[in-house]
């Protein structure tokens, strides 16, 4: 069974959002540490975990709403033109089929 | 088209840009700038519209974010959550080394919380110091060092310019920059060689390793920057010569100053009393409300601050020790002392000062008048929004009247004094502040008048000569003399009748044709032969020192109008020449009476007002005569109805008497004469007029204008050479000349109201003085040469 210190290194390596210094200066200073420390340096690290988990996810969602957006409106703009090619041919028609009827 | 694929199949394919993104993040500050930047695209509705037809899931999650005002803003959490673990990773690392025994400051003045950034803010954000002598300080410590000013000894000039230096490369021009670059330095400790030469002879052993910046290090500039602001503030910023900021400043302005004890005494005890005035009016104090537009509080300040610095000594001695651990004074107060010593000695030492008092000590007596008539009680005023308004303006008037505020204590008159006669504590001493204020106002028309002393003179001369003119013309002005007329001069119950000639001095308003004309057969049987004649002889005295040429060209441009204007302007001028015979039968028994103007018309008027108030305005009041006889001043008056104005009826006549003489019997007496067919003829009637002006008119009428009524006789003569002989031991004799407090507090305690009234006192009893023998020869001597006598 991990000891407490093991469980601070541990979480200190796997959260993504400490850069390499803070989990450098994490794993010097935790084994100087008192139990109660440890507990306060584990919570503390769990907070930025969630934190980061937070913000990741409303990333993650935005940059989804964005390259979705992207794309929906490139279709609408697609759909759009076709209505309109659809449209122009047909008045076309009808004007060629006017004259036919002229003639 | 065909080449967009399925929504899902695209937004798969957009997804690995977003883990790219993250990944190349790696720390919060990058999430959070990623999350910033993805949080600056905004939809319109019908944007928003677009994706909720296309991917409804996907919508909801989106509204759903915990952002913005209603929700938690994530990426700040982040930021403050990666903070907080940051701060305590320093605080964890610092407890490691202070175990170890590693001695940050060691060797160095420590201060509490070293090694606490937050602490380290605070005191360096408490020095305000401006950017601008932020980077001409750096500037100047890297290139010269700070122990080569001799500021700071245990510093040596390496550590401080390679400080200096060291802020000035990583580009911490401005304090907010030095601040985020120390927290960053401390949160991530820049790496450093360390090398080792290794055996001196050989080389044997050397090394070369990298290692971490200890914290240590990154304090060592915080502290340079803790330490070395204030020093150099002090020592050569321009700051330096501002004595706000800096103890050898402030003591060289108020050294410069030439302040002794007591006027530092004066000027705190004037300020607290009386403010300092305000921008519109004149005198020291003008402007000084752009230091502080709160009068109360600064009132409060000053009066707090006097009782803290008592004197001048222990305010220096204060700000030389405060400065220890504080050396711009920033916690000092100095900003309104050193604005106050400015504003009350501009040029230095106290002459200025008591020459602007001197300067402004004429102004005394309208002063000491007003406040001495002012015998009002607002609080009988029903609109208290009116009362304020009242007592409000009739403070500016007394303030603005004296020249700008702060003097009144000097002459005795405080504001609390002031506020005294605003609330007397007996309503009988009260009186309508309109009038006060309308009185005030005729009262310092007068003052200017009394300047324009010549010009009048010049009126008054042409006035008798017109007179003279007049005279002559119209004979039947003189009245005769006859037994029948003194038989029907009204009498009374006091001690004389008005205008009765045993040798006393008498006035009678109605002699002569000036006067409040008074319908009735007694008023005008008050003129008395005597009067009259002495009136007459006066007048021809005058006429005599006129030159006779004058005569006779008024006489030949004397016109009916001319005449009638030029009777108008003399019946002006008798009527002040009364008042001033009044004043003249008035001093001869020792009342002295203050204000030497209207002094007829102000007893009329407060006659008449104190009797309408009490009995209502259809009754007419009319002085009818004023006597001064053996110490006793009497005064008689007419009332009667509005409707029996022309018919004399109901006429009620009464006598008020003063006793002057007597000072155990200075009560007052009222006599009644009631006319023939007077209804209100009835012991209650009399009663309650007597009551009613026993207590309260003698008060309004005389009082006001008199100032000592017990300088009367031998006895007290000597009284008034004796105070005047302590009063001159005290000032002139004993002290230096030019000691107005000095003079005003030996005044106080010679018994003067103040010193004004002590020096004309002497100028009054200088001859008496001389000739007695309260002084010595050698005392008179000196007094003689000092006053220039």
């Amino acid at each position: 069974m991990a000891t407490l210190l093991e469980e601070v290194i541990d979480l200190a390596n796997t959260v993504t959002a400490l850069n390499a210094e803070q989990k450098e200066r994490i794993l010097k200073v935790a084994p100087t540490l008192s139990e109660s420390d440890l507990e306060n340096l584990k919570k503390m690290i769990t907070d930025v975990r969630d934190s980061f988990d937070s913000a990741k996810h409303e990333i993650e969602i935005r940059e989804e709403v964005a390259s979705k957006f992207k794309i929906y409106t490139k279709e609408k703009k697609v759909e759009e033109l076709h209505e309109t090619e659809a449209k122009e041919q047909s008045e076309d028609v009808a004007k060629a089929e006017t004259l036919l009827n002229n003639i | 088209m065909s080449d967009s694929g399925s929504p899902d199949e695209r937004g798969k394919s957009a997804a690995p840009d977003a883990q790219e993104s993250l990944k190349a993040a790696r720390s919060a500050e990058k999430i959070n700038e990623v999350l910033r930047s993805a949080q600056q695209r905004t939809y319109t509705q019908e944007d928003l519209d677009l994706i909720k037809e296309k991917d409804k899931p996907l919508y909801d999650k989106f509204l759903a974010l915990d952002k913005g005002e209603n929700g938690v803003d994530l990426g700040q959490n982040l930021t403050e959550t990666v903070e907080r673990l940051d701060a305590e990773l320093v605080k964890y690392e610092n407890k490691t080394e202070d175990n170890s025994g590693d001695k940050i400051s060691e060797g160095k003045e420590e201060y509490p919380g070293k090694n606490d950034f937050e602490y380290f803010k605070k005191r360096l954000t408490d020095l305000k110091m401006s950017d601008s002598d932020w980077q001409k300080m750096l500037k100047d410590v890297a290139e010269n060092g700070l122990s080569g000013r001799g500021v700071i000894e245990w510093y040596d000039k390496g550590n401080d310019s390679d400080s200096a230096k060291a802020i000035l490369d990583n580009r911490w021009d401005t304090q907010e920059k030095f601040l985020a670059g120390v927290k960053d330095r401390l949160k991530n400790p820049k790496s450093v060689v360390i090398k080792s030469s290794g055996d001196p002879m050989t080389g044997a052993g050397a090394s070369e390793k990298t290692e971490k910046e200890p914290l240590s290090k990154v304090f060592e500039i915080a502290d340079f920057a803790l330490l070395a602001i204030p020093t150099y503030l002090e020592s050569t910023s321009p700051l330096k010569e501002d004595p706000n900021k800096n103890y050898d400043a402030l003591k060289s302005f108020i050294d410069s100053k030439n302040l002794r004890e007591e006027d530092w005494k004066f000027m705190l005890e004037d300020v607290s009393a009386n403010g300092q005035g305000t921008e519109t009016e004149s005198g020291l104090f003008k402007g000084f409300r752009t230091i502080d537009n709160d009068d109360a509080t600064y009132h409060d300040d000053m009066i707090k601050f006097y009782r803290k610095y008592p004197t001048l000594k222990s305010y220096l001695e204060a700000a030389e020790g405060h400065k220890v651990d504080d050396p711009t004074l920033h916690d000092f107060p100095t900003q309104r002392v050193v604005a106050t010593i400015q504003n009350y000695f501009p040029n230095g030492g106290t002459t200025e000062t008591y020459k602007k008092v001197s300067e402004t000590a004429d102004t005394e007596e309208p002063l000491d008048t007003i406040v001495d008539i002012t015998r009002l009680n607002i609080n009988d005023m029903g609109d208290p929004k009116e009362k304020e308004r009242y007592k409000t303006k009739f403070v500016e008037l007394i303030d603005g009247y004296l020249g700008g505020s702060g003097y009144h204590r000097r002459y005795g008159v405080g504001i609390n004094e002031v506020s005294s006669v605003l609330a007397p504590e007996d309503p009988a001493d009260s009186m309508d502040l309109p009038q006060i204020v309308e009185e005030f106002y005729e009262y310092t028309g007068d003052e200017d008048e009394i300047v324009k002393n010549e010009s009048e003179n010049e009126i008054r001369k042409f006035g008798d000569e017109v007179q003279g003119i007049y005279d002559q013309e119209n004979p039947v002005a003189e009245p005769e003399k006859t037994d029948d007329d003194k038989k029907k001069t009204p009498h009374t119950d006091g001690p004389k009748k008005p205008g009765e000639s045993d040798g006393g001095e008498t006035y009678n308003p109605d002699a002569g044709g000036s006067g409040p004309e008074v319908p009735t057969e007694d008023s005008t049987d008050t003129s008395t032969v005597d009067e009259e004649e002495e009136f007459v002889a006066d007048s021809e005295a005058k006429k005599e020192d006129e030159p006779e040429e004058k005569d006779d060209t008024v006489k030949e441009t004397g016109s009916r109008d001319e005449s009638e204007k030029a009777k108008e302007t003399q019946e002006s001028l008798r009527s002040h020449d009364e008042s001033l015979n009044i004043l003249n039968d008035l001093a001869k028994w020792g009342f002295k009476v203050k204000g030497n103007r209207n002094f007829k018309e102000r007893i009329e008027q407060n006659l008449k007002r104190k009797y309408r108030r009490e009995y209502g305005d259809h009754l007419q009041v009319h002085l009818k005569n004023i006597e001064v006889k053996n110490g006793v001043a009497s005064i008689s008056f007419l009332v009667h109805g509005e409707k029996d104005k022309d018919s004399g009826a109901h006429t009620n006549e009464f006598m008020l008497k003063g006793f002057a003489k007597d000072g155990a019997d200075k009560t007052i007496g009222a006599t009644t004469k009631i006319g023939e067919t007077d209804i209100q003829d009835s012991e209650a009637n009399r009663d309650a007029v007597k009551k009613m002006f026993q207590k309260s008119v003698f008060n309004e009428l005389f009082e006001p204008l008199v100032l000592d009524q017990t300088d009367i006789g031998v006895e007290d003569k000597n009284s008034e050479l004796s105070r005047l002989a302590e009063y001159v031991k005290e000032t002139y004799l004993d002290s230096d000349f030019e000691k107005p407090i000095d003079k005003r507090r030996a005044a106080k305690y010679a018994g003067y109201r103040n010193k004004i009234q002590a020096e004309k006192a002497l100028d009054a009893n200088w001859t008496a003085l001389m000739a007695s023998d309260v002084l010595s020869d050698d005392e008179k001597t000196k007094l003689k040469t000092l006053r220039n006598k």
